[in-house]
């Protein structure tokens, strides 16, 4: 294989072909505004070609390195294309190429200039990312990753200009700075307990250095917890989150959905990179799995929970994201808990688990941020309680959005199903673990499990039924019309995505497995035969299995004979009617059930979850008002006091500051004695 | 060794079988719910109406005109024979004449449930179709049932797959046959918490009532208000496989014992007799359950639900901590 045709080198041609054609299109759209449509066409095949350059490493199990030279002195830029790297790169890919599609017809409305923007900065965002999953040492991985995230922060700040925008967009970059602050502090720990400090070179932050550490089982558990930490702050790990459920409405609807879609999974290739191949299997611990887990499960109940009792359709999406990272952090922990007590077997369907439950959500998440953006822009609402109706004014793209409810909510035979199956069969291999903590840690994680993918369903009936279902609650809401051909096809590619996923899961299986088996040193066995592909089976031969494929043909089959009967042939004895309102009508549809009372039962279920205010007037009260306010607690209890600390010791420091010349003489002097005191105590 | 589930289908034979599997379930499920309907009279001193009277209302229901009411999406034609076939799916699936059905390997237990989740979500949807307080408030009110039932449902199913380490039903009833079973505290437990969840899932007593249209308090009839004729048909006929085929499931897991190995046609007779002895005796008792209590107010349905989820996962722990 020569180098010109090696994958790592197709890789880079394809981001780079990609990075070029949306600088090359910013500047031609400006003057032409008509080659948008084309640019982003263009686009979208292009990202397809980066997810195939992804696929590569995944069919050949490849691993190829190329070392570029750039970088810091000492240091040039190491790149490497590993499985791992290959999977996200088609997530990245994947997921990318319907969201440019579908922004060819989203961005139709907005001024030329704006339309530029937005070509170069989604294609600066997925290029970094890009090379977020292909840096192999320290210095080129925090480049790329802080790019991304400042370009996340522009793509939040391209959604109209208001306040609400700005301080979302700059509490994202805060947050994502303190992240990467304590990721760096992680690689740099790593680096100096490789080698004796004194030979520390800028060498040693290649990957392929970092691997050789030797950590004492404390620092091991203290890098774990700041990687964990880092990349959990661009993740949306609680109590790090607060920035997701701000910055997703914020942001235009395709920026949305990449930065749930993609960049929320760069983040989780980050702490699976940094768990599994830097600090390395050997030096995790059960706990930190169970830690994990247990971080995992929390943050998918509290997740859904809060999407249940949001109204706007954004911020439902955001916090679900919450939930769905959560669920993927669940899958981790229980691969790390699982491997490290010697269950091979189960720890890598876990993780595969996790992966496949990160694919997924690229996809079904995607397209649920496109539909709401589809939403947004028919009715010019962004309020659930304002929407109703749309399914019958927007058929297409309602059933996509169906598609993506239905998997999102984890009903078979969906690709949300597919994971969340492959989750709870590796829940229930506990049983051969031995410690009661363990033991409990797992059960307690699939019992969260099933409770929030209950729940899941619940909220998204709501966000279907208020906002699809029904009749028009706003003028908006009964104007509204099908979206364009572009956001449709868009839509279209990633609803073939899920619908891939999830009827041949064990060909995805397969490939994941490819990206995991490494991480593991296991693999799992295939099913064989004829028909093995229609087959999930994890864990043959006595295992449990299940069929996508083969239950979507039984469905079909006795399904449209029953529909033909009943509904093809008697035209003439139906007639229509009005339907049932306690003998009125109500053509305002105001009698309908809102986002809120679907909230109800919730708030009142689970009040620990939530900061609640509720002022309910006095019989006698002249000007009554009903007042609830229902917030995320971690304003009220964490950030708010932060923030309020952070102002009174800045206050208290501005006290120093006097204003004249000699105060200042005398401070630089006291500063100038203690260092040299320091010094010579030395 | 071939991995390929598909070699259990048996081609020809399969199909019988399958064929008889959902023909038992189709005709028995209006019998079970007349059974049911005749000892509640009795019990209430009522003059019962016989337990063919289910299939007499289907009869009349299919020979009715349709009544579409204003304003429906095309969602609302296609979700009640979706909700039909699904049952009728399910019931290919469950173990009852014999304890591997052929295509068994298509959806172990947690698949079922979510095959019953679709079915629910569906039934849910088409209820809010048309935007009409009662659809909407049935549709809620359903899925504030299902969040805490489909859970219980699932830790059942666990703590009874936790013999056999797989979910796959056969596999479950394979790991009850060896031998006459010990007394298990959390298989106990689990059965409490199916018992619950089985009121709540087929909104039954004190859940919700199935022969009221009381605006307030009804959930599962909310839902079908604006149904009529054949699709009326279609949803209530779906109900009632849903209910025996909860009944089969908790007979699989809980009085197992009898069900043939294979599917020879003596043991099929004899296994259909006593299956049919079994359901007779559990539609009685569901009959006294739903004598006894009266329905719950709304607000407090959560908390019997919670039971059920909190049984269930008590039963999982107790498993490790007391028989593991």
């Amino acid at each position: 294989m020569t180098f010109f045709s090696s994958p790592i080198f197709l890789t880079l041609v394809a981001l780079l072909t990609l990075l070029l054609t949306g600088l090359a299109g910013a500047g031609v759209v400006g003057r032409r505004p008509a080659l948008a449509s084309f640019f982003f066409t263009l686009l979208s095949l292009e990202s397809l070609a980066i997810a195939l350059s992804g696929l590569g490493p995944l069919v050949a199990t490849s691993d190829t390195r190329l070392i570029l030279p750039g970088g810091i002195p000492g240091l040039s830029f190491h790149l490497r294309l590993d499985p791992l790297s290959g999977f996200f790169l088609l997530l990245l890919g994947g997921a990318s190429a319907g969201v440019l599609l579908f922004s060819a017809g989203y961005t139709k409305g907005e001024p030329p200039a704006k339309k530029a923007q937005f070509l170069a900065k989604t294609t600066v965002f997925l290029f970094f990312t890009g090379g977020v999953f292909l840096a192999d040492d320290v210095y080129s991985f925090m480049l790329f990753w802080e790019i991304m995230a400042v370009a996340s922060f522009f793509l939040i700040l391209s959604g109209e200009n208001t306040e609400g925008v700005r301080r979302a967009s700059y509490l994202t970059l805060l947050l994502a700075h303190g992240g990467s602050l304590l990721i760096l502090a992680a690689f740099a720990l790593l680096a100096t307990r490789e080698i004796p400090s004194a030979s520390l070179t800028m060498a040693s932050f290649s990957f392929e250095t970092l691997k050789q550490n030797h950590l004492a089982s404390g620092e091991a558990l203290l890098v774990s917890l700041l990687f964990l930490l880092g990349f959990g702050a661009k993740a949306g790990v609680v109590p790090l989150h607060v920035w997701l459920p701000l910055a997703h409405p914020a942001a235009p609807a395709p920026a949305s959905a990449l930065l749930s879609g993609v960049m929320l999974k760069a983040a989780i290739y980050g702490l699976i990179r940094a768990l599994f191949d830097l600090v390395g299997l050997p030096q995790l611990t059960p706990s930190f799995g169970i830690l994990l887990l247990v971080t995992g499960a929390f943050m998918a109940l509290f997740g859904i929970l809060h999407a249940i009792l949001q109204s706007d359709t954004k911020t439902l999406l955001a916090y679900s994201s919450i939930e769905n990272i959560g669920l993927i952090l669940l899958g981790t922990g229980l691969g790390i808990l699982y491997l490290k007590t010697g269950h091979p077997l189960a720890g890598t369907l876990a993780l595969c688990a996790a992966l496949y439950h990160a694919l997924n959500h690229a996809f079904f998440k995607g397209l649920l941020f496109l539909g709401a953006g589809t939403m947004i822009h028919a009715t010019g609402e962004t309020n659930l309680n304002r929407m109703g109706g749309l399914f019958k004014k927007m058929p297409v793209s309602g059933a996509l959005v169906l598609l993506a409810v239905l998997s999102i909510s984890g009903i078979p035979p969906t690709n949300g199903f597919v994971s969340e199956w492959l989750l709870l069969q590796s829940t229930l291999q506990a049983r051969d673990l031995s410690g009661t903590i363990q033991r409990s840690a797992v059960l307690f994680g699939a019992a969260i499990l099933v409770l929030a993918s209950a729940l899941a369903a619940m909220g998204f009936l709501k966000f279907f039924g208020v906002g699809y279902l029904g009749q028009p609650r706003s003028d908006g809401a009964r104007e509204a019309h099908e979206c364009s051909l572009f956001e449709r096809l868009g839509m279209g590619g990633l609803a073939l995505g899920s619908l891939f996923l999830g009827l041949f899961p064990s060909l995805v299986l397969g490939e994941i497995l490819k990206a995991v088996s490494p991480l593991t040193s296991t693999t799992l066995p295939r099913p064989s035969g004829a028909y093995g592909w229609a087959w999930l089976l994890p864990l043959p031969p006595a295992g449990p299995s299940t069929s996508p494929l083969f239950l979507v043909i039984l469905l079909v089959i006795l399904t449209l004979p029953v529909l033909w009967l009943v509904l093809g042939t008697e035209e003439k004895k139906r007639r229509l009617s009005i339907p049932w309102g306690c003998g009125y009508r109500d053509s305002s549809g105001r009698s309908q059930a809102t986002a809120e009372s679907f909230a109800q039962p919730i708030r009142h279920f689970f009040p620990v979850f939530f900061s609640m205010k509720r002022h309910l007037p006095s019989p006698d009260d002249p000007d009554p008002v009903f007042l609830l306010s229902v917030e995320d607690p971690h304003w009220p209890l964490l950030y708010r006091p932060l923030f309020r600390l952070f102002v009174a010791i800045a206050e208290g420091a501005e006290r120093v500051r006097s204003g004249r010349i000699s105060i200042y003489l005398i401070y630089s002097f006291t500063t100038l004695i203690l260092l040299l005191s320091v010094l010579r105590w030395h | 060794m071939a991995l390929d589930p598909s070699s259990s289908f048996h081609g020809p034979y399969g199909l019988a079988i399958s064929l008889l599997q959902m023909t038992f379930v189709l005709f028995m499920a209006p019998l079970l719910y007349g059974w049911i309907g005749t000892v509640r009279a009795i019990l209430q001193n009522r003059s019962p109406a016989g337990i063919l009277q289910p299939w007499r209302n289907l009869a009349r229901l299919f020979r009715k005109e349709m009544i579409l009411p204003e304003g429906h999406s095309p969602l609302f034609l296609v979700v009640p024979p979706l909700f039909f076939s699904i049952m009728a799916v399910a019931a290919l699936l469950v173990p009852f004449l014999g304890t591997s059905p052929p295509l068994a390997p298509v959806a172990d237990a947690v698949t079922l449930v979510g095959l019953f989740s679709l079915a629910r979500f569906a039934m849910a949807m088409a209820a809010m179709d048309l935007g009409t307080p009662f659809g909407d408030m049935g549709g809620r009110r359903e899925m504030m049932v299902a969040f805490l039932t489909e859970p219980a449902t699932l830790m059942i199913l666990f703590t009874v797959s936790l013999w056999s380490g797989s979910t796959a039903i056969p596999a479950i009833l394979a790991s009850f046959s060896k031998g006459p079973l010990p007394f298990h505290p959390s298989l106990l437990i689990a059965a409490m918490a199916f018992i619950l969840v089985f009121l709540g899932e087929n909104a039954r007593l004190p859940i919700d009532n199935p022969s009221t249209h009381l605006e307030l308090t009804m959930i599962h009839e909310a839902m079908l208000l604006e149904y009529s004729g054949p699709l009326l048909a279609l949803m209530e006929w779906g109900s009632m496989q849903k209910l025996l085929l909860y009944l089969l499931l908790g007979i699989d897991f809980f009085v197992p014992a009898g069900i043939p190995r294979t599917f020879a046609l003596s043991g099929l007779l004899e296994g259909g007799l006593l299956l049919l002895g079994k359901l007779f005796i559990l539609g009685a008792l569901l009959a006294l359950i739903e004598s006894l209590f009266a329905k719950l107010r709304i607000f407090r349905v959560p908390e019997f639900t919670a039971l059920a989820y909190l049984l269930s996962t008590l039963g999982f722990l107790l498993h490790f901590v007391l028989e593991g």
